[in-house]
């Protein structure tokens, strides 16, 4: 039996191209003629993906399992819309529009197509979030609840054991007597950045002034970079916050080993994987309590609400300075991880593919 | 304490919110941080959920930019036994005479679409 995995595009390093792999290579244990199509893939992926106009050819297939991975609008929809097989969609979820309005046409355009078109695929087989939210997101988007479910992102968290530090970063960064915070991921306006150096503010210039903000991701937004700069001058962090723009493996790995504290304040998230990470290399979150965060975190980490910024700085130095708060954190946050687990989510895939009346592997 | 939730019953919270009013009791007042930095930083908000909500115009909308990407012909033929050759030829044809000049002009034209 066929199976089509299509996406826009393909990297590697980034979670969902990952997640799609994952099950590709799921797939192909289980006994299917699995495939990848893309219109875009990195250098190293393309000898794995084909190009999506070579989907043309399968659509009239009966039997073959198509699933589309929607993170944003593209054209590729058409063909998961023309296929005559089981279709099982998986949604990623998209920024909601309004966060990019003021800083970014573009984004704020296919973001708004994107949730717009939404509901024109709930005629699928099968409709899958990543987390609740985003499996409520399409029930609201009027996809037949008994028709939709979860499956959790696949964490190829390993990979992480395999890859050195980067020795000169570690140096750098692991200074005694400095906490260093940490936030990963784009540097947009729905992850509001300014809320976490705001928060750090509070921190730094009020509790504790040997302290360090790391804000890791690509930071290719000028406009929201630009204020966000304009930001940290006004609050002179110029010495404290540190912006890396997108950084190698042994970069990333290496921010995570030396962070004493991972937050975010993101207004938006589907799933939120630097969570996980940060469980993995046992770094406590500080998060705002809002869309898919408490989901992912469960009974793990810590959350804080708006516009308290005084008590979440002071609750982020009790994360810090706390021997035994620090260490049951940590511990129950390990607890958590254990929830995100391949075999788990390789359970839930077989679960998937049973409910569409398909092989499983089992 | 509404600022923070914590969830993990095996953190002593009564013990934690003590902890924080005492700190918090120390601590001088902050400034307006809500409102510091360029304006432009003020004015995101947190969009309602429903901007999945369909206005009358989306189909229509949605069509468009099915069609804004400009998608290369593929050939066909029905001639019984040699069609296949016919197409492998229009192919060939195509890649040689006029694919270097009229992709690059589909690509210009697909970006501006979009």
């Amino acid at each position: 039996m066929k199976a089509h995995q299509i996406i826009p595009s393909i990297i590697t390093g980034d979670a969902i191209s990952n997640h799609i792999l994952e099950i590709d290579a799921r797939l192909r244990q289980w006994g299917y003629d699995a495939h990848i199509y893309a219109q875009h893939a990195a250098p190293e992926l393309e000898n794995r993906v084909h190009s999506y106009t070579e989907l043309q050819q399968h659509l009239d297939a009966p039997d073959d399992l198509f699933i589309y991975h929607y993170g944003i609008y593209h054209h590729s929809v058409n063909f998961f819309r023309a296929a005559q097989g089981k279709r099982l969609f998986i949604y990623h979820n998209i920024t909601p529009a309004n966060f990019f309005a003021g800083w970014d046409k573009t984004n704020e355009r296919i973001c708004r197509i994107g949730r717009m078109a939404l509901g024109s695929f709930n005629d699928c087989d099968l409709a899958l979030g990543d987390s609740d939210f985003n499996r409520r997101e399409l029930v609201d988007a009027d996809f037949a609840e008994v028709k939709t479910g979860v499956l959790p992102i696949f964490l190829t968290l390993s990979q992480f054991e395999n890859q050195p530090s980067d020795t000169g970063l570690a140096r750098q960064l692991r200074q005694p007597g400095i906490a260093n915070w940490l936030t990963v991921g784009r540097v947009v306006p729905s992850k509001a950045i300014e809320d976490v150096i705001r928060l750090f503010f509070a921190y730094n210039k009020y509790i504790n002034p040997d302290s360090r903000l790391y804000i890791v991701g690509s930071d290719r937004l000028v406009s929201y970079r630009q204020a966000l700069a304009t930001l940290v001058e006004e609050l002179d962090l110029q010495e404290q916050v540190q912006f890396s723009g997108r950084v190698s493996p042994a970069q990333f790995k290496t921010y995570y080993e030396c962070a004493d504290l991972y937050v975010t304040a993101s207004h938006h998230e589907g799933f939120c994987v630097p969570l996980i990470e940060s469980m993995y290399f046992n770094v406590p979150i500080l998060a705002r309590d809002a869309t898919a965060i408490p989901e992912t975190l469960g009974d793990a980490g810590i959350l804080f609400a708006d516009l308290g910024y005084a008590e979440a700085a002071q609750m982020a130095h009790i994360m810090i300075s706390d021997t035994a708060v620090r260490r049951q954190i940590i511990a129950k946050q390990q607890e958590r991880l254990a929830f995100f687990a391949p075999d788990r989510v390789e359970t839930i895939l077989q679960d998937t593919l049973l409910r569409l009346g398909l092989p499983d592997g089992r | 304490m509404q600022t923070i939730k914590i969830k993990d019953p095996k953190l002593n919270q009564t013990a934690i919110f003590q902890q924080l009013q005492d700190a918090l009791a120390q601590m001088p007042p902050l400034p307006n941080l809500a409102q510091s930095g360029p304006a432009s930083l003020s004015r995101t908000t947190v969009p309602s959920q429903n901007d999945a909500e369909l206005p009358d115009f989306s189909h229509d909308l949605i069509e468009l930019v099915d069609k804004a990407v400009l998608q290369e012909t593929e050939f066909s033929s029905n001639a019984p036994a040699i069609g296949p050759l016919i197409v492998k030829f229009r192919q060939l044809w195509n890649w040689m005479s006029t694919r270097w000049y009229v992709l690059p002009i589909m690509r210009q034209q697909s970006d501006l679409n979009m």
